[in-house]
């Protein structure tokens, strides 16, 4: 029961955060994460790249891309609409779905990210992603992940007893 | 994603006790009487506790007995689970592409600039200072 998360994440009051070290100078890394010629090289999974990228970065500015599948040719078109810029210390949006004209899909969830850039020595860049969505108190069930992995761990074991029953 | 059984799942997640009514039936079976003696709970409220875990689908109560015992049910468990851990996939592989590709722009940047044999990170109006 005392199953603990991995190293950089934590789940506390609601939101998601996840941390990571990366050995570059800090505006480096915000440009990065924000110009489109470097998400257009690094945002998409290897099987999904990017296939355009639009930044407008200002509050109330959006960034909208499409990634594409390279074996299907199918579009997700996701939108961002930025709602706080400190360049290159921090960056807050909303991130959504939407279609290649940057409606935004309502019907499925948004949720508000934020990002920090802290400077780590000089030369390393220490950055910061929160996810809050929209049904915090949901979230914050998640808070004693340890105990429900510990269960799941139990049930998973079940699960291969029982399979391992049903095929005797 | 946050789908409606998820957040139902997680809202009765949310409750300390009601976790702790989870964790006592992952161990097996148990009565209403038999959940509220670890607790120092009334019945009444355990009963509470229970209605918001049977509507989340977290536990099912046997209509055969008198007694009514309480059960865990794994499903919804195993997909809350299963969709913090995507997140954290999610966020983890996208750093893992931005750590790959901050190296490799700075390798070529570097090598752009191989004429000078100094560490590339040296800012050489740092080296001056003080002199």
């Amino acid at each position: 029961m005392s199953a603990t998360l991995p190293a950089g994440f934590e789940i506390k009051g609601g939101e998601l955060t996840i941390t990571r070290v990366f050995n570059a100078p800090r505006p480096l890394v915000f440009a990065a994460y924000t110009e489109p010629e470097h998400l257009m090289r690094w945002w998409g999974p290897s099987e999904y790249p990017m296939a355009s990228c639009t930044v407008d970065l200002r509050p109330g500015g959006t960034w909208h891309y499409c990634m594409k599948s390279r074996t299907t040719g199918d579009e997700a078109w996701g939108i961002a609409i930025y709602s706080a810029i400190e360049a290159p210390k921090r960056l807050v949006y909303t991130d959504a779905f939407s279609d290649a004209e940057g409606h935004i899909n309502e019907a499925l969830p948004t949720a508000e990210v934020t990002m920090t850039f802290e400077e780590v020595g000089s030369n390393r860049t220490r950055v910061v992603s929160t996810t809050k969505y929209a049904s915090e108190e949901a979230l914050q069930a998640v808070v004693q992940m340890g105990m429900i992995e510990g269960i799941t761990e139990t049930m998973g074991q079940l699960d291969a007893l029982l399979t391992e029953l049903q095929a005797a | 994603m946050l789908s409606d059984p998820l957040s139902a799942t997680f809202a009765a997640l949310a409750d300390p006790t009601r976790r702790a009514i989870l964790a006592r039936l992952s161990l097996g079976e148990a009565s209403v009487k038999e959940l509220s003696e670890p607790f120092q709970i009334s019945p009444p409220a355990i009963t509470k506790h229970l209605k918001v875990l049977e509507r989340a689908g977290l536990i099912t109560r046997s209509r055969d007995a008198q007694w009514r015992p309480c059960k865990l049910e794994a499903k919804p468990l195993q997909e809350a689970s299963e969709w913090v851990e995507q997140y954290r996939q999610l966020w983890e592989s996208r750093f893992d592409r931005l750590e790959d590709y901050l190296r490799e722009i700075q390798a070529a940047a570097d090598t752009e600039a191989n004429s000078e044999p100094e560490q590339p990170s040296a800012p050489s109006a740092n080296a001056r200072q003080g002199e």
